[in-house]
């Protein structure tokens, strides 16, 4: 298979989703696999540079909300049967356990790792998006896999990856992290206590390969800002919500539908995350967690006309609304 | 063996001079840590399996240099066995006489065995052996340990011994006394957790038969239509909730139902389970909606056992390229007609709610649902669903639905999946069903 077909593939599977259309999605991966295509291959291909121009396109605001989330969903329902495809009845043994982190909705990068590692020979029992702790903790305890793979693409779900880790852990189980919200060198794995860090999707194979059998329970964190992490998590709606008044008073507007589109809309629906990634940052001690997310929400912001030095004035607000939390307010100083 | 194993081993379980205080002080702790440890790591694990290859990984290498793990069930002995540097080797064997082996002796007394295995001809060594380890393919993985002291333990529960733990070191090692009374504390408290791990999956298995039935059902392929569906319970850790959804029929006439039993969690899905096999009976004697929830409502009374639920049914039918709806609901929430010009309208069935008053009249609302159009059945637990400072309310349902994607139902009901789940952040919720059905004859 050349590169040729994979591109033209992408961008008809990309017009696709433009139209929020499954069905012409999916006849497009059905053609590539009835060319002989791989399930991983069309991921890595066809799938994930059509997710990641997506995410291009909203953030750019060349695309509505309406348009990202349909494509969103028409590709992780195309994600879906592609990852049952990669089923491999024959393989026997403790499985894997795939998961993304809870209240992450982008199966993709699950997806892959569960190829990766059926196409390696291991048995994997794969939950995608979206699965609670419970979920994940009742899953461990009916299967008594060998590791639980979990990943995570958001700065802001670090603080739901920790608590994942820490249920998973005290079953004995071992867990590997991967995905978009770790750095390269898995330091931020390493803090929350992973067992393993895989970089890529290819690298989950070496990493459950080379994981112990059993792994006593994560000791618990003790950095500085560890505590503050918790309590950040907890009070991230009420602080994002404060920060959202101070911010829509210092720029009134005259249109009553000005909260609903536009600058006030992407702030209204992110800050929360921006809040998730202060706790992001406590919990992995890692600063530049906060940083990515402020320079993505600052992309966000400029492209919908948001007034200049909205992002300095946020980052402000959100120092003063963490004043009474030392090492939150040294994290937003510096960014 | 790395020095660090072989140091613990002998730490565990080496002989101390009575005089050596020190010594002896040191071991106890080592062995207090062990035994803290091993609950710690065993219990975490409430799987059968897992949790006997953690006992072997516990003490191989850092107490023995191999060990084996048997587990009496149903007439066979189920063997499990670890030597050092190498992966869990399983094997299943009859079950021992208790007067022909020393496996069989120490089960049935209860008591532990210390043998010496000594020098002699290979095959006399395996005759010998044969007696605390009974399948062949596991006293290969013993071949490089010769002579052996061989301590067998038995492993009792609830007053009855289950199996037994053998574990073997290169003679001269040996386990002395007090080796041997540290093992059989280790091997109690272990036996404790493995019997709780087994009678566990005995009832998860006993609970996954029984769910099987009482788990929402995998939706059909409906010709000319799409159909998706979301469910969240509020009992996470149970999976089962009381909120339900099933859509059943053939060719082109189908019935939809969505539904919440009163209550939470197992016992409001047997219920679920019921009102589900009756809505499917009663589709059967007549396929108007207002019939089914009026024989239902009868049904439920009839029990009599207090208990109430709301439904809206729905019979799906095909009128060239359009689907026709025929709706009835029993105190639940109207379902949405989502139009592909983006119009939100709601099918406007009221009626009673099922279970509290003999003889109740339901009334069939119809519908047109028009190529791409999608109709949206769902509880009320999208509508309660709690916020940081509102709940989800039908204001903040028709904005998602009204902003979100309109020409893929999986698309649609994805989108209010997502909205719900941003909107409840990490607050506890009820059970939530979502059954979306859309048209999917070509839009003109």
């Amino acid at each position: 298979m050349n590169a040729g077909v994979g591109e033209r593939s992408a961008a008809d599977y990309l017009d696709a989703l433009s139209r929020g259309d499954r069905r012409a999605a999916q006849a497009v991966v059905e053609r590539l696999r009835l060319e002989g295509m791989s399930p991983l291959d069309v991921m890595t291909q066809v799938i994930a540079p059509a997710q990641y121009r997506v995410g291009e396109l909203w953030a750019d605001d060349s695309w509505s909300v309406a348009q990202e989330h349909a494509a969103t969903a028409v590709s992780e329902s195309v994600l879906a049967v592609l990852t049952a495809d990669t089923e491999a009845p024959g393989l026997s043994g403790a499985p894997v356990v795939v998961s993304c982190v809870e209240q992450e909705w982008h199966a993709l990068p699950a997806g892959l790792v569960a190829a990766h590692l059926r196409a390696a020979g291991i048995p994997v029992s794969y939950l995608g998006a979206n699965s609670s702790a419970d979920q994940l903790v009742r899953h461990v305890h009916e299967l008594g896999p060998r590791a639980v793979a979990l990943s995570c693409s958001l700065g802001a779900s670090l603080p739901r990856v920790r608590r994942q880790i820490e249920a998973v852990r005290a079953t004995g189980t071992p867990v590997i992290v991967g995905g978009s919200a770790f750095d390269p060198a898995g330091r931020r794995a390493a803090t929350l206590g992973a067992t393993a860090y895989a970089a890529t999707g290819a690298l989950a194979v070496p990493a459950v390969q080379g994981l112990p059998r059993a792994v006593p329970p994560a000791d618990p964190l003790v950095h500085p800002g560890a505590d503050e992490a918790v309590i950040v998590q907890a009070e991230r709606e009420a602080i994002a919500a404060n920060i959202r008044r101070r911010v829509f008073a210092a720029h009134p507007s005259d249109d009553p539908d000005a909260e609903t589109s536009g600058w006030r809309k992407a702030l209204t629906d992110h800050l929360p995350h921006l809040v998730g990634a202060v706790a992001g940052a406590l919990v992995a001690d890692d600063a530049t967690v906060l940083d990515d997310a402020v320079t993505w929400l600052d992309h966000v912001l400029s492209h919908r006309a948001a007034p200049s030095g909205l992002t300095d004035e946020l980052v402000q607000v959100l120092a003063a609304e963490l004043r009474e939390h030392p090492v939150a307010a040294r994290l937003l100083t510096r960014a | 063996m790395s020095s660090t194993a072989r140091e613990t081993a002998d730490d565990l379980l080496a002989p101390v001079e009575s005089t050596d205080v020190e010594a002896r002080l040191r071991q106890s702790s080592r062995r207090a840590m062990f035994l803290a440890q091993a609950a710690r790591r065993v219990g975490g694990s409430m799987h059968a399996e897992r949790a006997v290859d953690l006992v072997l990984e516990l003490l191989v290498p850092e107490a023995v240099d191999w060990a084996q793990l048997v587990v009496l069930e149903g007439g066979v002995l189920n063997c499990h066995a670890l030597l050092r540097g190498h992966d869990v080797q399983r094997a299943s064997v009859p079950a021992p006489r208790a007067g022909t082996s020393t496996l069989g002796r120490v089960m049935a007394r209860g008591l532990a065995d210390l043998s010496l295995v000594s020098m002699g001809s290979e095959d006399d060594v395996d005759g010998a052996l044969a007696s605390a380890v009974p399948a062949p393919e596991l006293r290969q993985s013993l071949a490089g340990i010769r002579p052996i002291d061989l301590l067998v333990i038995p492993l009792a529960a609830r007053g009855r011994s289950f199996g037994a733990l053998t574990l073997a070191r290169h003679a001269g090692s040996g386990f002395d006394q007090e080796a041997v009374s540290f093992l059989e504390e280790l091997a109690g408290s272990v036996a404790v957790t493995l019997d709780a791990t087994r009678t566990l999956a005995d009832s998860r298995r006993v609970a996954s038969v029984l769910s099987r039935d009482l788990a929402p059902p995998n939706l059909p392929t409906m010709p000319g239509a799409q159909l998706a569906a979301y469910y969240r319970v509020a009992f996470e850790h149970e999976a089962l909730g009381g909120d339900f959804y099933d859509i059943h029929g053939g060719e082109d006439d189908w019935t939809a139902v969505v539904g919440d039993v009163c209550g939470k969690g197992v016992e409001a899905a047997v219920l679920t389970g019921r009102v589900r096999q009756a809505v499917r009976t009663a589709a059967l004697v007549d396929r108007s909606p207002a019939s089914i929830l009026r024989l239902v409502n009868n049904v439920m009374v009839a029990e009599g056992d207090g208990t109430f639920v709301t439904a809206v049914c729905a019979r799906v039918r095909r009128a060239g390229d359009d689907l026709r709806l025929d709706v009835a609901a029993a105190g639940h929430p109207e379902p949405y007609v989502l139009r592909t010009t983006g119009e939100l309208e709601r099918v406007s069935a009221g009626g009673t709610v099922l279970g509290l008053f003999d003889d109740t009249e339901y009334a069939d609302v119809s519908v047109p649902l028009y190529a791409g159009d999608t109709v949206l059945f769902f509880t009320d637990g999208v509508l309660e669903a709690p916020g940081f400072e509102e709940r989800f309310g039908e204001d903040r349902l028709h904005q998602v639905l009204q902003s979100g994607p309109r020409n893929d139902v999986a698309a649609v009901v994805e989108t209010v999946a997502m909205a719900l789940s941003d909107h409840l952040g990490d607050r506890a919720h009820d059970d939530i069903a979502i059954l979306g059905v859309q048209n999917s004859a070509p839009t003109p």
